[in-house]
This record gives structure tokens, sequence and C-alpha cells, in this order.
């Protein structure tokens, strides 16, 4: 159909509008476009919050109040007749929930306005007991909504709820997580910040809570203070739209064990799990088909089925620790990457098929120590259970602690008896001052089809200086590596 | 999508103002600046070297001026590298933009005027002004600085007081 020479656009804005009848745009409003990253981790998501708020004030130059309006409310009110999606871009921008909520009170227009906001952030550093009364007021202003809606249209859903607390109790938690179950239709973020601000009152202990069945979420990610919690999954239930899962810091309590809630029955959307510095895991099953990435860490494991013939990624850091033997039945056909740097022994840790293992990440290994460290031990056994891989991370730790502490450390080297057949080495070394030729050379006489090769030099944090070691220090030995081809 | 022109000349969009006057800006501009005319584009099939014209008869020259000048502006920053610099000088740009002459009256024309077009970052930053002039007051002040009428029985504040009581109002 051709359109004639030049389109007339008339543009109009003024017209009282109601503020339920005026539909957000479908599109999806600029401001939700901001912080997007499903990496989350609380420093840098606190920081993107703060700026939103701050980036105003950065911005704008402080406009005098009421310029060129007077000091009594002469001015027209130009705001309340634009549509919604601009009062709540205005509501947006200063930065938490709260500044917007204190506009409820302005008139009718502005009434429940905030509660439309899809993305809400509550900063409460020094009064969890306020979480639980702000969403009451969000679930009632959206029901008030809801009934208003004569003409069958929905109040679009809260799509981002962060909350950020100080150490919460588990009534305050037990008191507003199910609100936030009920209306979320995207991601929450909880953080729990562990600094006790000047006259804060303790909540007594921390407390046991029962996490609610979210159907609606999209993500969730709970960064309690460690050990403070008890947590217990939901019996009962599907995590309908789940797709990530981020659990840190709480200790889990049954009945219903982490693995039955994660898989697929219950979380049918499941793609991302990650557990960390969790206690209380036990047996740890999980059976998933949507599973793509899955990462344990620093939390105490007696034994793991993983069962994901899905899973491209699988990460183990020191779960196993604690324990005289680690147990692991890993079926996950599809593995791409695994990095295990844990206890291992090939006969009580299966990892079954894995063809398609492109990266391999192992425990660090020790140059110099004692024979029989458990460490290399299960880093070598580890390295000898795989034929190919594309792409191995090695880290070789020259001394556990100064050399004058320790007696007699020999060199641990040749514990490393065989590497898989690899392309591309990256070999980080942690050399504390020392000589590293004789270890990495160890490591290149092993790998000699590698294609491409990473070093990276790390010092670990307590050594403020880089200093050589002293001469005649164990590392000159052996010598034999110079000479050799 | 528009056929390229076929003469050398830059196709241009043309937003008219109050009085009749006429703003210009070269349309790949437009086509970054303006959601209404990344659209209204999609839907022309033929177009030659015709100007597309898009009234805005309700609001005074200088907004409208204002505006085109921040969409040229905008793009042009758009197409250069970003670095912390860059943003530096956008912010400090932003900020003469709206400068002190901008009263409260030609933000709102401003405000209506990016609407219009579908200006989103424009509509952005007119959005956040506003809220930072808003942060931190009382709501009478708010409605003051705003000119909002309180049009809240009694009954209905005390029950807004009682639904939020986690905040101060």
């Amino acid at each position: 159909m051709k359109m004639t020479r030049s389109i007339w656009l008339l543009a109009r804005c003024g017209g009282p509008r109601t503020a339920w009848q005026t539909p957000l745009r479908s599109s999806v409003p600029l401001f939700l476009r901001g912080p997007n990253s499903t990496q989350l981790n609380s420093s840098s998501m606190a920081e993107r919050i703060e700026e939103g708020g701050e980036t105003a004030a950065k911005r704008a130059k402080l406009c005098p109040t009421g310029a060129g309006v007077g000091e009594e409310g002469e001015g027209e009110d130009r705001l309340s007749a634009l549509p919604d999606d601009i009062l709540l871009h205005i509501l947006n921008s200063l930065g938490n929930a709260e500044a917007a909520a204190r506009t409820s009170v302005l008139s009718r227009r502005w009434r429940r306005l905030w509660a439309l906001l899809p993305v809400l952030h509550f900063f409460f550093r020094a009064r969890h007991d306020k979480v639980p009364a702000a969403l009451t007021a969000l679930d009632a202003a959206h029901a008030a909504l809801d009934a208003a809606h004569t003409d069958g249209e929905a109040t679009p859903p809260l799509r981002r709820l962060g909350v950020i607390v100080s150490r919460s109790s588990a009534e305050s938690l037990q008191a507003w997580l199910p609100i936030a179950a009920r209306r979320l239709a995207g991601d929450l973020t909880l953080i729990e910040l562990n600094n006790e601000e000047e006259g804060d009152e303790p909540p007594c202990g921390g407390g046991a809570f029962e996490l609610p069945c979210f159907e609606k979420a999209t993500q969730i990610w709970l960064d309690l203070v460690r050990g403070f919690h008890s947590l217990a999954m939901p019996p009962s239930g599907v995590f309908v739209r789940l797709t990530d899962f981020h659990l840190d810091g709480a200790q889990l309590h049954g009945p219903c064990a982490l693995g039955e809630a994660v898989s697929s029955p219950r979380c049918p959307s499941l793609q991302r799990l990650t557990v960390s510095s969790v206690g209380g895991l036990g047996n740890l099953a999980i059976h998933s088909a949507s599973l793509l990435e899955i990462e344990l860490s620093g939390s105490e494991l007696q034994q793991l089925t993983v069962a994901a013939p899905a899973l491209e990624k699988l990460t183990v850091l020191h779960c196993f620790d604690g324990v005289s033997e680690p147990v692991a039945d890993i079926s996950a056909p599809q593995l791409a990457s695994l990095t295990w740097r844990d206890a291992y022994d090939p006969m009580s840790v299966q990892f079954g098929e894995m063809s398609n293992l492109q990266w391999l990440g192992t425990s660090f290994f020790l140059v110099y120590g004692h024979p029989g460290f458990e460490r290399n031990r299960d880093s070598a056994r580890l390295l000898r259970h795989f034929e190919a891989v594309h792409t191995l991370s090695l880290l070789l730790a020259h001394m556990w602690m100064s050399i004058e502490d320790m007696h007699d450390p020999d060199y641990l080297m040749e514990e490393m008896t065989r590497l898989p057949d690899i392309r591309f080495l990256t070999l980080i070394l942690l050399t504390t001052g020392h000589s590293f030729g004789a270890s990495s050379f160890h490591v290149f006489r092993m790998c000699t089809g590698i294609k491409k090769l990473m070093l990276t030099f790390k010092s670990r944090k307590e050594c403020e200086v880089a200093t050589a070691c002293a001469s005649g220090c164990i590392c000159d030995q052996p010598t034999n590596w110079k000479t050799e081809d | 999508m528009a056929a390229a022109p076929s003469g050398s000349r830059t196709r241009m969009v043309t937003l008219i103002s109050k009085g009749g006057r006429n703003f210009k800006m070269p349309e790949a501009v437009a086509l970054v600046s303006s959601r209404s005319c990344r659209e209204a584009l999609d839907y022309i099939e033929y177009r030659g070297n015709n100007t597309m014209m898009i009234k805005l008869l309700d609001i005074d020259p200088k907004p409208v001026s204002m505006l085109v000048n921040f969409c040229n502006h905008m793009a042009a920053a758009a197409t250069s590298a970003a670095s912390d610099d860059a943003a530096q000088r956008m912010r400090e740009w932003e900020e003469r933009f709206l400068g002190d002459d901008v009263d409260q009256a030609l933000l709102y024309d401003l405000l209506s005027a990016a609407i219009s077009i579908q200006a989103d970052g424009l509509i952005d930053l007119v959005c956040k002004r506003v809220a930072h002039m808003i942060k931190g007051k009382t709501p009478q002040e708010i409605r003051t600085i705003l000119g909002i009428q309180d049009d809240l029985t009694p009954d209905q504040r005390d029950e807004i007081r009682t639904d939020n009581s986690w905040i101060d109002i």
C-alpha cells in the first residue's frame, strides 16, 4: 500500500487518564533495559543499584527548587496528565522502592502508581522488619489495581525484586517471601549483609524458615549470611519457570532435600544451579533433564549424584574436604567443561562417559612438600583418568608455606606421571619467588602435542614483595632439566 | 525498508513546531533517536527523496529545536568509541543541555516533544531530571514543585498511611 508523499503525525499531550486504564507499553520500557546481567554478585549489584539513584544527581546540576515556578505551587501540573509509563520512568529514576512509594500520598493519580513499577529495589540495611510491611503494601496495591480492572486486563506483574537487608529474622523472611512468590514473574535477588550498624538489635539467631514455591519466578538468587539461617526447600509445588537458582550461605534442613527440589519434575526449566557455602547437604542427588551448568563450592558433601543428560559445565570446589572418601556418580554425557578442585579417587568417584569434554580444571599441584600429599595424589589421579581433553588448566603451587617451616621438602613433580592429550595448556604458576623451570618443564615434557600455551603468574596475597628465594634453596634442584633437549 | 536514494542529497526528517517553524535532522539521526520514525519508516514502501514531516503544532519552537539538537548530539556520540572519557563528556554535555536556563515549563515542553516522537534518550534524561528534583522531598514539597493538586479525601490519606506503615508519609 503506497503511502502519501509525506506523513503527518499530530502530537497531542493532554487529557487526564486514570492510572489503571492506560496499559504499559508492550515494548520493553527503556528503564528495564538497564543492568540485566544474570551474573550478579552482591557488591556489583549494590553498586549498580546505588548508581541508578545517584546518576541523576551526578548528571544534573542541582536545579533550584521550583525554578521558574515560584514559591507557591503556581505551576500547573503537567505531569499527572502524562501516560503511566512516563510517570513510572520518573519513579524508577528515584532508584529505590521506598522513594517511589512516598509518592502514593501526592494525589489520586499517584496513589498506586509505584506498585506498577516492574522493578522494585528495597534497601533496608538496618530495618529488615520493614520488608514484610513493604511487600504487604505492594500486595494490597496490586489487589486494588486488579479489582479496578473492569476490562479484564491484568495489572502488569512485578518483573524484578531486589532486597538488600541486614541480617533478617526467620519470621521476617517467612512473612514476605510468600508474597514475593505470588507477585513476582521474573527475578528475585535477596542479599543479606553481615555488617551491623550501631544501635542495631541483632535478631536472636537466624532461625528456620521455608522457601515458598515460586511458580512464576525465572531467577532466584539468595545470598544469605553464612551459617545464620536454617532453610528448608518447599516440600511441594513446581518452580515452573525457574531457569537460574543460586544459593549461598544457608544451612539446609529437611524434610525436602535440595536435590529433590531442583530435579526435573519440580524444576522443569532449571538451567543453572549454584550452591556455595551451604551446609547440611549430606547426600546431594540431582536428576535433571534441563540443567546446563552446576557449580558446587564450599558446601560439605557426603555423596554427590548427578544425572543430567544436557549438562555442559560442572564445577565442584572443596566439597569433599571433610570426608575420608569422596563418593560421587556423575552421569553427564554432554559435559564440555569439568572443574574438579576436590578430593578424587577413581574407585569411588565415577565420571561416566564424557566424550565431549573440552576443558578440565584440577586442584593445584604442590611442587615442594611432603610425599603423599593428598591433594597431589588426587590431582595426579584425575589427570590420569582422562585420555584426551582440549584444554587443561593446571596450577602449580611452589611452596605451601615458607621454606623454613618445612623440614626437608621433597620435589614432588614426579608424582604427576601422566597428562591427558592436550591442545591448549593454561599453566598457572604460584611461584612465591622460587624458580619454576624444573616444574614447568616437567609438565611440558608430558604434553608434547600442545598447540597453545598460556602461562599466568600469580602471587599469594600474603607475599607483599616478590623476592627471589635464598641461594641453596631446594628449588635449585633438580637441575637436569636444563640440559635436556 | 525504503530503497536507497537515487540522488546524492541526504534524506531529512522535518519537525514542525508551533508557528510553522521547521527543524530538520538527517533521517539516519531520526532512525537512531526516535521510535516513531523507525516504526513509520518501516511501513513506507516508496519514498524516493521525500522528506518525512512531523507536526508538533502544539509545541513551541525552542523545545523542538532543543529536541533536534539532542538527537543530533546523541547520534554523533553513538558513533564514537565508548570510553570513560566519552561518558564523562556526555554527562557534562547533558548538564549543560539541561542547564540553569531550562525552567520547569521548558522541561515539560521538551518532554512533550520527546514523547511525541518517542525519543527515548531524551525522555530518559528529562525523567531523571524530574526525579532529581523531587528526591528526598516531603510530599507537600513535591506537590509544590510539580504543581500537583491534592485531591485525596482525609479518609483516603489515612488509608494510604495505614497501608504504608513501612514509610513515613
